[in-house]
């Protein structure tokens, strides 16, 4: 199957996006157009730094909602934001040629001018610029904003999502959703909810049948348990002596019916006889009337003739002066006409009067304007003159702008002489103050010598102090040493007296044995002496006594042991001695030498004035005086310091003065050179004042007096203009009266002439006809003329009186004749029998009508049900119809658990898994397919939409849910890619010229990683930019083109992008 | 003087699963035999040591082996460079102590400016390099393609010719011209740039590396060595094998000496049936690695199992006509008809029966109810 193409220029294609303070983005900005060049980009960065709130920035600056819809758009705002910053997002696209920048704010807290918090609601703005960059419309409504985009992309927030972004972990939700949810989704893209309604309605008719069956059989019943019963039927209808079942029933009533109607049959009958006679009745009474009524009428008309010929000679009166009424009447015109010539002429008079009037009005005026003219005139030379001066005048202008210009002039300069002045005057004091500030210096400078002579002295006591301290160290290391000494000495003697005694024993030991020895030696000796040798002592030859000995032997060794040991405890003894003797002289020497040292100190001590201390605290006083000499020193060595800094302060202060004098001079200089060029334009402007006239101060003065000039002329002219025109005008007016005057006056004369005639001639005929004399003729017409409106009148009355006449007794004469014979009737005995024939009319009549109307009702009723029960029949085949069809469309029937709409959705997600299998076979190498699992559902719930995968590997067939992690991942790709493609072709939803992968890498082995990246590369062969999010860092070695995120740690982070290695 | 030229060993490399250290060994105790028999003065190895920028600790092993047996042990000098596959950094690890033994490994630009000599003829080892790196190098930000870079580096080792000596260049890219198979990634999962061959025309021979095949190349003297086992299926037909280049000769003798793997790359193309026949017998060893074809359609029950049963190290598993599973029942033109007729057609279906008309009716009614609904409703 081919794959589905797109539509070319239905393209949007991201440019910027800037996240302001959202989520941890301080400020970020993404370029896609950098990104643009790679056809596969990777978003990277550690998990939890702010990837995805990237697309939640994209996504909610379209559609105002997050991708993931977790996050809600306010809660997006930077923790770490404080009020004074201003949490944005501005993204900017390009589609048709047409660049679109939509700006969103969501609601949050900010500061107001002139502090605290406001909450600031949230707001958008879309704007919106042609190719060239000129921006074309502007929306900040947010209804209406959300509608443009919504129009421009053709898809709202969540199928954006689902196309776009792939959202993490989601798009493998579609792959193993219940069918339900996949409906749910399925349903949204490829608007399918008609086919539910249907459904839904054909379900509500469905119900709507059945309740009206039910309806049906509860209204039979009612309508047989409202059938009217005679009382036996009644009973026997309760002690079920009749059986209660409807058609039982229905019989009886149609019994009960066919009685009724006979019983009503006799009624009517009945009725009509007793009609009858009432009919009679009434006729005679009518008759009977009639009688009464004609003898009435009789006595009336007798009454009116008696009238009528009382009136007769009122009558004759009244005949006479409509004759005479009617004479006149035929005059009328010519009175008529003479009154109008009356009138006419009276009203040229009154014009007469009134243009003599005017006449006379007019001519003093128009003497008067004449005369004004001719004044004016005169002052023509005068004016002449006026607008010579002002000529002359007008000359002058230029000259006072001079003046102006001027006065301006030496106005700045004076400012400017009096700026160097004070400057000077400033400088000048200035250098007062440093030659004040030299002065003081150089006394401090002065000190110096002293200072260096009390530091020197100082010095020299320091080294004193030194010196005797250290001598006082000496003595006191001296003493130290003769303790020592003294100790030694006693333990030498110690030694001493104890060596002493150690020889004295071993000395006295030798003394023994060599006793001992001797007396041995002699007893050998003497054991040896022959008598005849000398004996070696006394060298007698005869030995009488040899000495015996009871001494034990000792050897010679022994005694020489003895006689070592001896001598070696002497040796000990002579050392210990000497040592005494030694170490005696030597406490003896430093005794001396210690007592020496002693004074000398003292003598010192003195020296330095500090003979009053004891020789313990000597030190002690010594080390104080130490310290205060140097801190004694470390003042002066500071004052010195000082004194070097003041050095350096007069050298400045010198250059400074020496500054301070040249500006000095310089300043002098130009105040000078300012003062001159004041005097000149000074001397100027007096000349040039000097030629202008004095009344005139400034240029606008001669203004006005120039404009009052001009004034002055056009005034005249104007008045000059206009007398002359009225003048004139009045002329003209004057001529026309005159002569309408005259005309005026010939038409009255005409008039009086013929009114005269006409009077005459009226006079003539009255005075003949009426035969009065010519005075009262007049007024007798005139009477009469008033009158004749009442003309019509009277003649009416005289007739109608005389058709009355007529009328009355015509009538007389009918009326008795018809009454010859005849008497009043009495009218009473007939009403009587009336009134008891009605009664019993009525009676029978209600009687009749309950009959009837319990025979209708039952009828009726009777009718329903037989009705009712037929169509039940019918009713219940449209019922099991009705809701065959309703359970197919709805899937609630048995033969399948499909309903119409899943139905249409199978065809959808085929094509969709058609279209997934393109990818899926090249993914997998030809092992995975896609397949619609077309078995009969468990329930309605997974019905229809469930999809299956074919292993080829093992030849079978088995649900997505037995997908590995990374095979699913590829399966849901494959799918998800799809679904997008499909929802474009179907909706006609614009593309985006991105596709973004949020995670799923995790789960992958490197083999199923490469294979994913290898998919998404041939994927991408469709020119589009897809960006993988991840944090798995092998990506990061294999995709150049990166935007990284990196979290700052501490809640925020930036993004960078790097385009290669 | 003669040298050997490979590259694209790949140490440590996967082929679908199955771990290819032993018939790498193999191989490499062929290229050893050959250097001997043809007595070469050095071995070039033009790239792409390893497989992964991180190699595990057997192939390191197994590298290094190869490496101190070939230099140490047989005295041979070593010319080689990092590839795209290597990680340049750990493989430069003891450069520096090298070339006491005559093994020079270059990793940098600035390194290859500088060539080896080795009897009549100057080495330049050019490693696999991104135009960043030789702007760094040039300091030229002007530099940003493939080709720019290598204008810059040849115009460098041009000046540094030595016109007595024999010049050989010895680097690893995508020369223009060649074709590629499946098993060289395209390096930045987005494509690659590649060099003219006219801007070699100064080297005596151009060692390449970085292609699998040497047959994706046919010049005289600028050739790819291929990798010396079978990576790949479109690899299966290939010989591998290394370049002897004797330089003493004007131009230089360029021969071919193959190598047999010890474990072949087959492909089996043939009905399931056949594959699973006894009788049936097939030049295949069973630690062959065998890429299958099924001419087969339909479905099979277990066919991966019961083929390994037979060709234990199967890496492919294909069909020669894939069969499309999903053919719709109808199109969406179909569904898109008139709902009514849609109706009837889904009815029938269901229960077999058509509608009365009275059920025509209702529905009628009904979607037009519907329809009215859905117009007022707002999305």
């Amino acid at each position: 199957m081919p794959s589905l193409k797109r539509k070319g220029n239905l393209v949007m294609r991201p440019i910027k996006l800037t996240l302001d303070w959202f989520g941890p983005y301080e400020h970020a900005e993404i370029d896609f157009t950098k990104l643009a060049d790679a056809p596969l980009f990777l978003i990277s960065g550690k998990t939890g730094s702010g990837k995805t709130t990237i697309f939640d920035g994209m996504s909610y600056a379209l559609f105002d909602q997050t991708s993931g819809q977790e996050r809600d758009a306010t809660s997006m705002r930077s923790d770490f934001a404080s009020p004074d910053d201003y949490t944005q997002v501005a993204f900017e696209f390009e589609h048709r040629h047409r660049h679109y920048q939509v700006i969103r704010q969501p609601k949050q807290l900010h500061t107001k001018r002139g502090g605290g918090v406001t909450e600031k609601g949230a707001s958008v703005e879309l704007t919106v610029f042609d190719v060239e960059g000129h921006e074309v419309d502007q929306v900040t409504r947010k209804k209406q904003a959300d509608d443009m985009i919504l129009e421009l992309l053709k898809m709202n927030a969540n199928q954006f999502s689902q196309i776009v972004l792939l959202p993490q972990g989601k798009f493998r939700q579609f792959l193993v959703a219940p069918s339900d949810d996949k409906a749910a989704i399925l349903r949204q893209l490829f608007h399918t909810q008609l086919y539910v309604d249907w459904a839904e309605q054909l379900r509500t008719a469905q119900k709507q049948a059945n309740q009206a069956l039910r309806d049906q059989q509860t209204a039979i019943q009612r309508d047989v348990s409202d059938l009217i019963w005679t009382e036996p039927n009644q009973q026997a209808i309760d002690t079920g002596t009749v059986g209660k079942t409807t058609s039982e029933l229905i019989e009886l009533a149609n019994q009960q019916q066919t009685d009724w109607k006979g019983q009503q049959a006799t009624l009517d009958q009945k009725i009509i006889q007793v009609q009858q006679r009432v009919n009679q009745l009434i006729q005679q009474t009518e008759r009977e009337l009639q009688t009464t009524r004609m003898f009435d009428q009789r006595d009336q008309q007798t009454r009116q003739l008696a009238e009528l010929t009382d009136q007769a000679d009122q009558m004759k009166k009244r005949q006479r002066l409509v004759d005479q009424l009617d004479w006149i009447q035929q005059r009328a015109p010519e009175y008529t006409q003479l009154v109008q010539l009356t009138d006419d002429m009276d009203q040229m008079k009154q014009q007469l009067r009134q243009m003599d009037q005017t006449k006379r009005q007019l001519e003093p005026e128009l003497l008067q304007l004449r005369n004004q003219r001719r004044e004016l005139t005169d002052q023509q030379p005068q004016i002449d003159q006026t607008t010579a001066n002002r000529v002359r005048l007008e000359s002058l202008v230029a000259s006072y702008q001079r003046v102006d210009e001027l006065n301006q002039e030496l106005k700045s300069q004076r400012q400017r002489v009096e700026t160097l002045t004070k400057n000077l005057k400033a400088c000048q004091d200035e250098q007062q103050a440093v030659q004040n500030q030299s002065v003081k210096v150089q006394a401090r400078l002065d000190q110096s010598d002293q200072l260096h002579h009390d530091q020197t002295v100082t010095v020299t006591r320091q080294h004193q102090l030194e010196r005797l301290m250290d001598q006082a160290m000496l003595v006191q290391e001296q003493k130290k040493n003769q303790q020592q000494l003294t100790l030694l000495v006693q333990q030498k003697q110690v030694e001493v007296d104890q060596a002493d005694e150690q020889f004295q024993a071993a000395n006295q030991a030798f003394e023994a044995i060599n006793q001992r020895w001797i007396q041995s030696q002699i007893a050998v000796l003497s054991q040896q002496l022959a008598p005849g040798t000398p004996c070696p002592v006394c060298g007698s030859t005869e030995h009488p006594y040899p000495a015996v000995t009871t001494v034990q032997s000792v050897t010679e060794a022994e005694v020489k042991v003895a006689r070592q040991t001896s001598d070696q405890a002497n040796q000990l003894l002579t050392t210990a001695k000497a040592q005494l003797q030694d170490y005696q002289a030597q406490c003896q020497q430093i005794q001396t030498k210690l007592t020496s040292d002693q004074d000398q100190l003292a003598d010192q001590l003195t020296m330095v004035t500090l003979e009053s201390v004891a020789p313990e605290l000597v030190i002690k006083r010594l080390t104080e005086e130490q310290n205060q000499v140097q801190a004694t020193l470390s003042h002066l060595t500071q004052q010195l310091d000082q004194l070097d800094q003041d050095r350096q302060v007069k050298q400045q202060l010198q250059v400074k003065v020496t500054e301070l004098t040249t500006t000095i001079n310089q300043l002098q200089e130009q105040l000078q050179k300012a003062e001159q060029l004041q005097s000149a334009t000074q001397a100027t402007l007096t000349t040039v004042q000097e030629k202008l006239p004095a009344e005139f101060q400034t240029a606008g003065d001669l203004q006005v007096e120039i404009q009052r000039l001009k004034a002055v002329v056009a005034g005249h002219d104007a008045k000059l203009e206009s007398v002359t025109e009225q003048g004139n005008k009045l002329q003209m007016q004057l001529t026309e009266l005159t002569s309408q005057i005259k005309l005026t006056q010939n038409q009255l004369t005409d008039n009086q002439k013929k009114a005269d005639d006409l009077r005459n001639q009226l006079h003539a005929a009255v005075v003949a006809t009426f035969n009065v004399t010519d005075e009262a003729a007049h007024d007798q017409f005139v009477t009469g003329y008033e009158q004749l409106d009442r003309l019509a009148e009277l003649r009416q009355a005289v007739t109608a009186y005389q058709q009355h006449c007529t009328e009355v007794q015509n009538r007389l004469t009918e009326l008795n004749q018809q009454l010859t014979d005849r008497q009043r009737p009495d009218g009473e005995a007939t009403k009587l029998a009336r009134q008891a024939a009605d009664t019993e009319l009525t009676q029978l009549r209600a009687e009749e009508g309950d009959l009837k109307m319990q025979i209708t009702q039952n009828e009726r009723r009777l009718n329903r049900i037989v009705a009712g029960m037929n169509r039940q029949e019918e009713e219940l085949t449209h019922q099991r119809e009705l809701g065959e069809l309703a359970d197919v469309m709805n899937g609630n029937s048995d033969y399948s658990k499909l309903g119409l709409e899943r139905y249409v959705l199978q065809t959808y997600l085929q094509r969709i898994l058609v279209a997934a299998n393109d990818q899926l076979l090249k993914l997998t190498n030809g092992r995975y397919q896609f397949d619609l699992d077309t078995g009969e559902a468990s329930s309605k719930k997974r019905a229809g939409l469930e999809i299956n995968v074919y292993d080829d590997n093992v030849g079978e067939t088995r649900s997505v849910h037995t997908l590995s992690g990374g095979e699913s991942f590829i399966a849901a790709l494959a799918l998800a890619l799809a679904l997008g493609e499909v929802i474009q072709a179907e909706t006609g939803s614009i593309d985006v010229e991105a596709l973004f992968i949020d995670e799923g890498f995790g789960s992958l082995d490197q083999d199923a990683l490469n294979t994913a990246l290898h998919s998404l590369e041939t994927v991408e062969g469709q020119h589009r930019m897809i960006g993988i999010i991840s944090h798995v860092s092998e990506l990061q070695d294999q995709v150049p083109t990166q935007l990284q995120v990196i979290s700052d740690g501490d809640g925020r982070s930036r993004v960078t992008i790097q385009t290669e290695f | 003087m003669r040298f050997l030229h490979t590259a694209d060993w790949h140490i440590g490399k996967q082929l679908h699963g199955f771990s290819l250290l032993e018939e790498q060994q193999d191989a490499y105790q062929q290229l050893r035999q050959i250097a001997q028999e043809e007595n070469v003065d050095a071995m070039v190895i033009a790239g792409d040591l390893y497989d992964r920028k991180v190699p595990s600790e057997d192939a390191v092993n197994c590298l290094n082996g190869m490496l101190v047996d070939l230099n140490r042990q047989l005295k041979m000098p070593v010319l080689a460079i990092s590839g795209n596959h290597d990680s340049a950094t750990r493989l430069s690890t003891g450069q520096e102590w090298f070339s006491a033994t005559d093994f020079y490994l270059n990793t940098t630009i600035k390194q290859s400016l500088t060539p080896v000599v080795m009897g009549n003829t100057q080495f330049f080892l050019l490693p696999y390099f991104e135009p960043h790196q030789v702007r760094e190098t040039f300091h030229d930000e002007s530099i940003r393609t493939v080709q720019d870079g290598m204008t810059s580096i040849l115009s460098e080792m041009t000046q540094r010719f030595d016109a007595d000596k024999r010049h050989v260049l010895v680097a690893h890219f995508f020369a223009a011209g060649s074709t590629h198979t499946d098993s060289e990634t395209l390096v930045e999962v987005g494509g690659l740039n590649a060099i003219p061959v006219d801007q070699l025309s100064a080297f005596d021979y151009v060692a390449l590396g970085h292609l699998h095949r040497k047959e994706a190349l046919n010049e005289a003297t600028v050739k790819y060595s291929g990798s010396p086992l079978k990576f790949s299926t479109s690899e299966a037909e290939d010989v591998k094998g290394c370049w002897i280049v004797d330089t003493e000769t004007n131009p230089v003798t360029v021969t071919f000496r193959a190598i047999t793997p010890l474990h072949d790359l087959v492909i089996l193309k043939n009905s399931y049936d056949q594959l699973m026949d006894p009788n049936q017998t097939f030049n295949v060893r069973p630690t062959d690695y065998v890429a299958i074809q099924l001419t087969d359609s339909a479905p099979i029950p277990n066919v991966m199992e019961d083929l390994k049963r037979r060709f234990p190290q199967i890496i492919e598993l294909t069909r020669v006509n894939p069969r499309q599973l999903t053919t719709p029942s109808q199109t969406v033109e179909q569904i898109k008809q008139n709902p009514t007729e849609l109706l009837s057609d889904f009815y029938h279906q269901v229960t077999g029966e058509k509608l009365s008309v009275n059920q025509k009716d209702w529905a009628a009614s009904a979607l037009v109810k519907a329809e009215g609904e859905l117009g007022n409703a707002t999305y």
